[in-house]
């Protein structure tokens, strides 16, 4: 199973910047499969580019191999113009680490957003990127040409500061913006009123839109242990005094509550919903655009 | 509610300590980002109020854990109030002999009786007698006639009494009372003597009267007898006389109960007078002084008893000569005190009424160690002369008493003259005790030792003679290379002091101070008690066994023995028995100054302070009667498994609370 291929965390964390990241995660999730997941027909020939591991043998130019004696390629342009949108929730929610942990919410948004966009550029999708916020001029249109990879990481690298962002209300403003039956994959914590963000879902998926909710979360949001003290809420500074030993139960009962509800807010919709832990690798997300992908083909 | 304990009430002030930590706990400070605080702030406000409620819960249960135990402590008991009454009245019936003087008795009594007849239904009345303790004869009481009855029914006994502690047991038994009206009837007749241990400075709790009778008169003819001693062919006999000034009196002697004719002596009431009666040497047993009667005839008549015939055995062993100690025993026959027979330490029992005298080495070895140590377990005397021998230092240290060696030439000193053994030579002059020079004294040391004499240096404090259960123990041998003291004047009476003190063999003279109300103390082992010769009724025989306190004044004999010993005490009135003794029990000579206390500053002692209200003394009326305490007791058990109770809900709680 690719999600389960051996990803050090630790060393990805240490790994400089956005692009690195993002090539660790997608070789080491390909390094699973004996065949290339990665398909597309296309008839309209672009470039050559070198074989890589996993690519399809069929697709090797041989008459190319013949003349120039190197393996390479062909890439076409798709006939079917996947488009995938990576949306990123950059509150301050998300700014969020506990103690051990090695990655925030938000830095491990960034590295699974740009590992899918690295698999999109290499499967030869287009590929776009937001922010979820009040302003569109973060919003970068999807594309599939050389250097825009690039463009996305660059965009991905720097995200503006939010400290409260109102998720529902920006996925229907930037649904205004996508072309119709794409890839939609939100990184969030989804940290909004749910209501608000079904409705959101559901005029992603009236677009025709195949939907990923890929919830991050630390640990200790999901298991809520060893908290004792004062509270402070990162997005509305609100202070609460409580502790684990009393709350627990009552806030894993809440917790998982709006689990299940956002789930299946996403779920009814066609989409998948996918929690990921912040302690564990995202090559769960990689598979289930992949799994997307091919449905969509 | 009321409390047998109160004072255990103040361990309830300790609910202070919860109520302190609940307002000074530990309160989190830690500030600690969280993504959101929508899913836990609806449990903090439904927790933070449940958990409010919880410590509010958690307090109160500390609380009443801490007063539950001071009030389980506290013994708490339910009693109804008294209905409060109109007039306490408490009769303090002065009985001591003093009160036979003439008309005394019953002109008090009828005053006292009077005073009831003034007392209605409703009003409590008691009788209390003031000796030789303060005792109730009827406790307060609406039962009138019984405490008429019980006052006719009184007569004055023989004993002496002090007032102060009937005074204030009645008057702080009318304070906890809650009477309108609270009156002490002083039936007393205000002598000098009784009045002496009463602090006039401090009043009577307020609200308390006391009623004292009309002074009366010193009596016109008073006259005591207040010593009677024994010598070998005589008696001396001591008479005070207290009114009027110069007056001849008669003297009636009676030897064995053989009266001889009386004679007239002269008395003067600046001058006690002392009178020689010539005795047939060793023709008596005791004797019997009296006066012709005058006003207060008590003190008109004593006994003494004459030296006994039966000799004191001494277990002395042998010791090389000059043997001044053996000397000495034999000293005291020619001197005609009391006989003393040596006899041998020997391997059987020895007999109980002996008195053995360890010095040397030759009783601490077995097997007369072993009869030593017996005979000291089962109650025998012995007198320990220790001269430094480390088989003395052990056996001294198996009894826990230790001995170290003194240096110089000390001296005894710092006698105990109040002690039997020294009382009597302290009569003549102690100085022939103090002049002889020890060139080798030790020091004893001890628990349980009672000091004697001291030695003079190196430290005043040194014990050189101590007494210990019925042993005597010197610090010094009895040689002549250990001290002086053999050859001086003052051994043959020291000698003999301490072996007819630690035998017991003595018999009591009116000197010896055998009074009545007060413990005679006896021989050892149980046996009769008779009257020989008595003014009153000389009652039945008794068992006794160590001790007695006579009832009135007379000659009593004890026999040694139980049962069959009764027969033969009460059959033959000579101490023929073998171990019998005589007794000659006096009255206290301070009752018979019957001269009233001038100025009457028993008038202080009213407190003129308003009396408090009942309410203030129920408390201590409840405590007096304690056995309405014994019918709540169960109270304090419920009160004790509450704060068991409590405790483990306290448990439960403050684990449900803890942060």
């Amino acid at each position: 199973m690719p999600a389960n291929a051996p990803i050090d965390l630790a060393l990805l964390a240490q790994l400089p910047n956005i692009p690195l990241r993002a090539k660790y995660l997608v070789q080491g999730f390909l390094s699973g499969f004996h065949r290339s997941p990665m398909k597309g027909n296309s008839v309209e020939f672009t470039e050559y580019r070198a074989y890589q591991s996993g690519d399809e043998p069929r697709r090797v130019d041989w008459r190319f191999y013949g003349r120039s004696d190197r393996l390479c390629v062909k890439v076409f342009e798709e006939e079917t113009q996947l488009r995938v949108f990576l949306f990123m929730d950059s509150s301050a929610s998300m700014k969020y680490a506990s103690g051990q942990n090695a990655f925030t919410k938000l830095e491990y948004s960034k590295t699974t957003l740009a590992a899918l966009a690295f698999l999109a550029s290499r499967q030869g999708d287009s590929f776009g990127v937001a922010h979820l916020g009040d302003e569109m001029e973060h919003f970068l249109p999807a594309r599939s040409r050389n250097g825009h990879l690039k463009a996305v990481f660059a965009r991905l690298e720097a995200p503006p500061r939010y400290r409260k962002t109102r998720i529902a209300a920006s996925l229907l403003a930037l649904a205004e913006l996508l072309p119709k039956r794409s890839i939609v994959i939100i990184a969030s914590d989804f940290y909004d009123d749910l209501p608000a963000l079904e409705t959101a879902f559901g005029r992603l998926r009236y677009d025709g839109h195949d939907l990923i909710a890929l919830q991050v979360l630390d640990p200790i949001e999901i298991e809520f242990n060893d908290i004792h003290g004062i509270l402070v809420d990162v997005e509305t500074q609100q202070r609460m005094q409580t502790s684990s030993h009393e709350m627990r139960e009552s806030y894993l009962r809440r917790f998982g509550q709006f689990q299940r509800d956002l789930a299946d807010a996403v779920g009814h919709r066609g989409g998948d919903f996918i929690a990921l832990r912040t302690d564990r690798s995202p090559l769960e997300a990689l598979s289930a655009y992949l799994a997307h992908r091919e449905q969509k083909l | 509610m009321h409390w047998l304990h109160p004072q255990f009430l103040a361990i309830g002030l300790l609910i202070g300590l919860p109520i302190l930590l609940h307002f000074l706990r530990k309160k989190p400070r830690e500030m600690r980002p969280f993504p959101t605080l929508r899913f836990v702030l609806p449990s903090v406000l439904e927790h933070r109020r449940q958990h409010r409620i919880l410590r509010w819960l958690v307090l109160a249960a500390r609380c009443a854990l801490i007063l539950a135990f001071a009030a389980a402590f506290a013994r708490p008991f339910k009693a109804s109030p008294p209905d409060p009454f109109a007039r306490a009245v408490i009769i303090a019936v002065d009985n001591s002999f003093s009160m036979q003087t003439k008309g005394r008795w019953e002109e008090l009594r009828k005053w006292a009786e009077q005073t009831i007849g003034t007392l209605g239904p409703g009003d409590r009345a008691g009788l209390l007698l003031m000796g030789p303790t303060p005792t109730w004869a009827v406790p307060l009481s609406e039962n009138m006639s019984e405490v008429l009855a019980a006052l006719r029914n009184l007569q004055p006994g023989y004993e002496s009494v002090r007032y102060g502690p009937s005074l204030t047991l009645a008057a702080e038994t009318l304070a906890h009372t809650s009477a309108l009206v609270k009156t002490v009837v002083w039936m007393g007749d205000e002598q000098a003597g009784s009045w002496r241990d009463v602090d006039f400075s401090k009043p009577l709790p307020p609200g308390i009267n006391v009623m004292f009778p009309p002074a009366r008169p010193a009596p016109a003819r008073q006259a005591a007898i207040t010593r009677v001693i024994s010598h070998p062919a005589s008696i001396e006999v001591q008479i005070r006389l207290f009114s009027p000034a110069r007056d001849r009196r008669q003297i009636t002697l009676t030897v064995n109960g053989k009266t001889s004719a009386p004679v007239s002596v002269d008395l003067d009431a600046k001058t006690p007078a002392s009178i020689s009666l010539p005795l047939e040497p060793g023709m008596a047993d005791w004797v019997r002084v009296a006066l012709d009667a005058d006003d207060c005839p008590a003190d008109d008549i004593a006994w003494a008893a004459t030296r006994s015939e039966s000799a004191l055995s001494v277990i002395l062993p042998s010791a090389p000569e000059p043997d001044f100690l053996s000397k000495a025993i034999a000293a005291t026959e020619q001197k005609g005190l009391q006989a003393l027979k040596i006899q041998a330490p020997a391997d059987a029992p020895w007999p109980l009424d002996a008195v053995a005298v360890v010095r040397g080495n030759e009783v601490l070895r077995p097997p007369l160690l072993n009869r030593l140590n017996a005979f000291l377990n089962a109650g025998g005397a012995a007198w320990v002369a220790f001269d430094g021998s480390l088989e003395q230092l052990a056996w001294l240290k198996t009894r826990g008493i230790t001995a170290s060696p003194l240096h110089g030439k000390p001296h005894l000193s710092r006698f105990d003259i109040d002690h039997p053994v020294f009382s009597a030579l302290a009569e003549s002059s102690l100085m022939p005790l103090l002049e002889p020079e020890f060139s080798g004294g030790y020091g004893l040391s001890g628990e349980g030792l009672s000091p004697l004499a001291h030695w003079s240096e190196p430290a005043k404090s040194t014990l050189s003679i101590a007494e210990t259960g019925h042993m005597i123990v010197s610090g010094f041998g009895l040689s002549r290379t250990a001290s002086s003291l053999p050859i001086s004047s003052a051994f043959v009476p020291l000698v003999h002091q301490i072996l007819t003190y630690l035998g017991q063999a003595e018999t009591s003279t009116h000197d010896s101070h055998l009074v009545v109300g007060h413990s005679v103390e006896l021989p050892p082992q149980p046996g009769t008690w008779a009257a020989v010769d008595t003014p009153g009724l000389p009652g039945e025989p008794t068992e006794v066994n160590g001790a007695v306190v006579p009832q009135q004044p007379g000659l009593y004999r004890f026999t040694p023995g139980s049962a069959n010993a009764k027969a033969n005490a009460k059959a033959t009135p000579q101490p023929s028995v073998a171990g019998a003794r005589l007794y000659a029990v006096s009255v206290a000579d301070e009752e018979s100054d019957l001269t009233p206390m001038k100025d009457a500053p028993w008038l202080k002692l009213q407190n003129r302070d308003p009396a408090p209200p009942p309410e203030a003394s129920q408390s201590a009326q409840f405590r007096e009667t304690e056995g309405n305490a014994r019918k709540n007791a169960n109270a304090w058990w419920w009160l004790a498994f509450a704060a068991l109770v409590l405790l483990v809900a306290e448990t439960a709680l403050s684990n449900r609370t803890a942060l």
